[in-house]
């Protein structure tokens, strides 16, 4: 849980549905310059399948898993790498992993450390050795995805209510009052220590995992083909 | 994995629900899934987990296993409903994730993977449904050797070494790149084109599906009862 999910019942239906419509226009976009660049979709599969089984071994006795999100930006480049975090979002809410209303927010939020991975990577590529820029790429990419949950979860105490009933006062002041606000500092509180241990630990495998890979296939992380 | 147990469930199942048309599935479940978000009573979040729990009973799938393939939503719940100030609140924030995580379970047990993804062909665009596809179809090929790792991990003692679990990994990621290959020089070969994978179909018709409709109008009425 390198990577915070948000789970169903956190945020209101508006940011919901905004985060649905958000998402699927930029998957249409995306997979149309996809498709015009004759990008391979066999690679994505596998490698949203590899992201799959990755994040399905368990790593301790709390419900604790790595992501990957950045090494599919790395290994895919930016546009199939947002499709590959959707799919594996999609997948892995339908087991109940993450809210299945928030796939929309969940996929921005991850695809944000994917896209931005794939691009901060060519950077550091250029000055530090490749497994370097790979774990240094991971763990910015996590910072910024988990800044992203938490903008939103703090975005979202402007209560959307507030525009949906415009012109109802009274009912605007009710739904104001029934639903609290969430206490930030608690929050930050709570899921920044995990967040910090959480992208340390995935920072350190995907290190160990790009040093195995470059040794044997230097070829899967030149990016200049990629996006 | 989870992922192909639930699978295996949905395919070898053959109570009511597993004979419902998907799209029946489908409404259920949205509705399930909107009542328990747009809910705001302990009590009837609490209750619509513990019916989709007897649903999973009387349709014979392992209910226990799904309370705890529950806990990883349960756990970010909590998280993000210990923020919250007021207790009542912890309380719905964590029963609305378990109600859905159970609801989707529940559809996805009794619905195979093709299915669902047939039914999103309207929402999403070919390139991407084709990636769900290669990628349901990757993950268990990967999976095989995955675990064939694995068994060869711990008769080496290594399955805790977490050097020897990466390399393990890393070994699956280029079996991955290399199946990824050669199934490129396949859909080449066959004239791929997107939205190549979809195939219609219909699944007819059936009592359940009756039983189903009636069940998600009720849910959506009692729904917008309790909203309003």
């Amino acid at each position: 849980m390198s990577h915070l999910h948000v789970p169903d019942g956190v945020l209101p239906p508006a940011w919901i549905i905004s985060g649905l419509i958000v998402t699927i226009f930029f998957l249409y976009l995306v997979a149309n310059r996809v498709k015009r660049q004759g990008q391979s979709i066999a690679l994505l599969g596998v490698v949203s399948a590899f992201l799959l089984l990755v994040m399905s071994v368990p790593l301790g006795i709390i419900p604790y898993h790595l992501s990957l999100a950045s090494l599919a930006g790395i290994l895919l480049g930016s546009e199939l790498g947002f499709i590959a975090v959707f799919l594996v979002t999609f997948m892995l809410a339908l087991l109940g992993h993450g809210g299945v209303t928030v796939i929309g927010l969940n996929t921005l939020t991850m695809a944000g450390q994917t896209v931005l991975a794939s691009y901060l990577y060519r950077l550091l590529k250029k000055k530090l050795p490749v497994p370097w820029a790979v774990a240094v790429t991971t763990a910015v990419g996590i910072a910024v995805s988990t800044l992203l949950v938490i903008g939103i979860i703090w975005g979202s105490q402007v209560n959307p209510a507030l525009f949906l009933h415009h012109g109802h006062e009274h009912e605007v002041a009710e739904t104001v009052e029934a639903v609290p606000q969430i206490s930030m500092v608690r929050f930050l509180a709570l899921t920044l220590p995990v967040a910090t241990a959480g992208g340390l630990i995935e920072s350190v495998f995907v290190f160990l995992l790009a040093l195995y890979l470059y040794r044997l296939r230097p070829n899967l992380f030149e990016q200049e083909s990629k996006s | 994995m989870d992922l192909a147990y639930i699978d295996n469930l949905a395919y070898s199942g053959t109570g009511p629900l597993h004979r419902a048309n998907a799209k029946s599935k489908a409404a259920f479940v949205l509705v399930t899934l909107a009542g328990a978000i747009v809910n705001r009573h302990p009590l009837y979040l609490g209750l619509v987990g513990l019916g989709v729990l007897g649903l999973s009973f009387l349709e014979g799938l392992p209910w226990r296993r799904f309370l705890s393939l529950s806990l990883y939503p349960a756990f970010l719940a909590l998280l993000f409903g210990l923020a919250f100030s007021q207790p009542e609140w912890r309380w719905i924030v964590l029963l609305r994730a378990l109600a859905s995580s159970l609801t989707v379970l529940l559809f996805l047990a009794t619905t195979p993977y093709t299915e669902i993804f047939y039914l999103l062909r309207r929402l999403l665009p070919p390139t991407v449904i084709d990636g769900l596809f290669l990628t349901y179809r990757s993950i268990f090929l990967l999976l095989e050797g995955w675990e064939k790792a694995l068994v060869a991990l711990r008769l080496k003692g290594a399955d805790r070494d977490p050097r020897a679990i990466v390399s393990a990994l890393g070994l699956t990621a280029l079996r991955a790149v290399d199946m990824a290959g050669r199934l490129e020089k396949i859909m080449v070969l066959r004239g791929y084109e997107a939205g190549s994978f979809l195939r219609t179909s219909d699944q007819g018709w059936h009592g359940e599906d009756y039983w189903l409709w009636g069940f998600s109008l009720v849910l959506a009425v009692l729904t917008f009862l309790s909203f309003g």
